[in-house]
């Protein structure tokens, strides 16, 4: 099961399908192909450049190459940087763009005379390699397209080894910006990186979760496969469990999209990804740990998605926070009609 | 229908602050269990409240599964006491709207609806807890009906009701050698003591049959297919929000007043994520109930993780009542909840099949 098949259709499986088909005949040239198939820009409607479709149809492509272990940075721009550049007026066009909206960035925006936005500071853990031209980025009060190049780049690479750069700015000219649209605010951009990163975690545990079982089927110890143990027929139920916790918290988001919905998915999602990971590691014994098999590749990439855009805590505050604030807060009503206002 | 569905929530709520208002119930934890009262219950008939997905022939809304989760679900929330008719509504009524005779329909629906009749649901004995189909409960064919003897343990509110449904073995093969039997009480022949909890309060029994005399016209079903409505039954009590709600109440009553600035606030965040995240799940899982599919994991996932997280809102409830800065002393009203729940907690991961046997199901679907 999929998340999407809580919201399925044959053009979203036909998708699913023509994906899982091209990262099966993996070679060297697929993040190429992928991008000439317009898969980032899956969300971005063609008049603008993009490839058409809905959000939806942008998680489920991003949920199927994240299961498929793909390496390709810039994979979610249609579902982040592009909606951001888009909702607010900007132009957008057919481009890899990064998004930077890490809490602990230190990006400031000061405007010149002549109504230039400079941006000075921090942006951590920019999902950039050399593909990626642009960054997107938010102040406290303008959401801005900045060039790579405008900046000081530190290139690094998370855990799974996935590019992860520091990129300091020091009075670069924005290419466009504008202030934010009434509403909106830094936190939401963050909350749409988290959205992604959600989706991707729920594509990875997916991955994660029907490895183990195989895994575990076929992996015989004392004359049975380790599967007939009911101690592993556990484990495997219980990642079986938070795969679907994951896939919910998703699913619910793309159905109502709202910043509480997506730090709700980023909170859930983190939390079940640390615990089924290291399941799945119990599970696999010694062979987990091998860098040629491939659960390493999908654990380390939970592990290291978990603690970007927002660590669960970080949600978990957020939403705390946002109820404390409501005047006479009411827990029900809260997580029926949702929240509104901010923590300020 | 969402209109429809709002419509019905305001309705619940309505009815609930209206009870709150003159004094009507208090709201407890674990309500579905433990908050007998029958009198609650009748006024939740009078206004239409129960039997959400029950026919309108009979009285019932004749709704589906998304009105009877609203109602649920608001019922629970606000720890309204509805262990009075909670078995009747969710296990009883759809099995004899699905399996019993005309004459049974008429006669047990519309008190079903009406919040009238408390049922007992018979299924655990000693000796036949997770392994349920080693039921040795016996009903031996007799001239115009059947003699059921043996023991059911474990029986919640067998004490109140007026009836109880009984796994009976009428044949010795292990499934389909079971059927189900309407006793109606009291009974000469049926003896009920109390197993009191770990709380002290009277919640269940041990429910005894001496060659108990069933009539044909009580049969529920056909004979033989005791096995298989039971796991109707079951699917259907480990599919609703009482599965993660049990403790809500309490939760509800320590979050009010807290400051803005409270050292709770990540709990409360992952309190509301994962409350969240259950609801959407349980909407799926109703929605697979409803097209017949009793079978499905996801049943059994969401009683493993909504009882889980279930027992660890205990730790965050203790968190929040403890934190420094928090008006102390509780509230005598917060205190009852919190009591409440921490006599309730190991139960939530054991009644209705533990997670165990959960996990068991969940796995043997991964391996199929």
């Amino acid at each position: 099961m999929s998340i999407l098949d809580w919201e399925q259709t044959e053009e979203r499986q036909s998708l699913q399908r023509a994906l899982n088909e091209m990262c099966s005949r993996s070679v060297a040239s697929l993040p190429q192909a992928l991008i000439d198939a317009g898969i980032p820009w899956i969300g971005l409607p063609e008049s603008a450049g993009g490839s058409g479709g809905d959000t939806f149809d942008a998680a489920i492509a991003l949920q199927t190459l994240s299961s498929n272990t793909v390496d390709l940075i810039g994979v979610d721009t249609g579902l982040v940087a592009s909606w951001a550049l888009t909702t607010h007026s900007l132009p957008c066009d057919r481009s890899l763009i990064a998004t930077a909206a890490e809490p602990r960035n230190t990006l400031t925006g000061s405007r010149t005379s002549s109504g230039e936005l400079l941006i000075s500071g921090n942006a951590f853990e920019v999902p950039a390699d050399e593909s990626i031209k642009f960054l997107l980025i938010a102040t406290d009060q303008d959401l801005a397209l900045v060039s790579v190049a405008s900046g000081t780049k530190y290139p690094d690479k998370n855990l799974a080894g996935e590019a992860r750069a520091t990129i300091e700015f020091d009075n670069a000219a924005a290419i466009h910006h504008a202030d934010f649209y009434s509403g909106f605010a830094q936190i939401d951009l963050l909350a749409r990186l988290a959205l992604a990163r959600s989706i991707q975690t729920s594509g990875a545990l997916i991955a994660v979760r029907d490895l183990t079982v195989k895994y575990a089927r076929t992996r015989e110890q004392f004359g049975k496969p380790i599967s007939d143990q009911q101690v592993i027929a556990h484990k495997l139920a219980e990642i079986s469990e938070l795969t679907l916790m994951t896939q919910a918290a998703v699913a619910t988001a793309l159905a109502s999209a709202t910043t509480l919905n997506f730090a709700i998915a980023k909170s859930v999602s983190g939390r079940c990804a640390r615990r089924a990971s290291m399941l799945a590691h119990q599970v696999h014994g010694a062979m987990g740990m091998s860098q040629e098999y491939q659960l390493g590749a999908l654990t380390t990439r939970l592990w290291s998605w978990t603690e970007e855009a927002g660590r669960p805590e970080f949600w978990n505050l957020y939403i705390g926070k946002t109820f404390l604030a409501q005047p006479n807060p009411r827990l029900w009503d809260s997580i029926v009609n949702g929240m509104k206002g901010s923590i300020e | 229908m969402v209109s429809e569905l709002i419509e019905l929530r305001s309705q619940v709520r309505s009815f609930l602050s209206a009870e709150l208002a003159t004094g009507g119930f208090t709201p407890r934890c674990d309500s579905w269990l433990i908050g007998f009262d029958p009198e609650f219950s009748r006024r939740l008939g009078a206004a239409h409240l129960i039997g959400l997905m029950l026919p309108t022939e009979f009285g019932g809304f004749g709704g589906g599964t998304a009105h009877r989760l609203v109602v649920s679900e608001e019922l629970l929330s606000a720890g309204a006491p509805v262990a009075a008719h909670w078995f009747a509504e969710r296990q009883f009524g759809p099995s004899v709207l699905r399996h019993g005779t005309t004459t049974q329909q008429d006669e047990w629906l519309p008190k079903v609806i009406r919040g009238e009749v408390c049922i007992a649901i018979g299924l655990s004995e000693p000796d036949a807890g997770s392994d349920l189909a080693a039921v040795r409960t016996k009903a031996e064919q007799v001239d115009g009906g059947w003699l059921i003897s043996g023991t059911k343990a474990w029986t919640s509110a067998a004490h109140h009701a007026d009836a109880m449904v009984v796994l009976a073995r009428t044949s010795g093969q292990r499934h389909i050698g079971l059927s189900q039997f309407i006793i109606r009480l009291p009974n000469p022949n049926v003896d009920i003591s109390p197993i009191r909890l770990i709380s002290g309060e009277h919640h269940f029994n041990l429910v005894t049959f001496d060659a108990a005399f069933v009539p044909d016209c009580d049969v529920l079903g056909e004979i033989g297919n005791g096995w298989t409505q039971a796991m109707q039954e079951l699917a259907a009590e480990r599919a609703g929000p009482e599965r993660y709600l049990s403790t809500f109440p309490l939760l509800d009553e320590l979050v009010r007043g807290l400051p803005r600035d409270s050292q709770s606030a990540s709990d409360i965040g992952r309190v509301i994520a994962d409350i969240t995240t259950f609801r959407s799940i349980n909407h799926k899982v109703v929605e697979l109930l409803a097209s017949g599919d009793t079978s499905a994991s996801e049943i059994a996932m969401l009683k493993g993780i909504g009882t889980t997280f279930e027992q660890e809102t205990v730790g965050i409830a203790l968190n929040i009542a403890y934190e420094p800065g928090n008006p102390t002393p509780l509230s005598p009203n917060a205190m009852a909840l919190l009591r409440e729940a921490q006599y309730q907690a190991p139960g939530f991961t054991i009644r209705g099949g533990t997670n165990e046997v959960l996990r068991g199901i969940v796995s043997k679907g991964l391996l199929r």
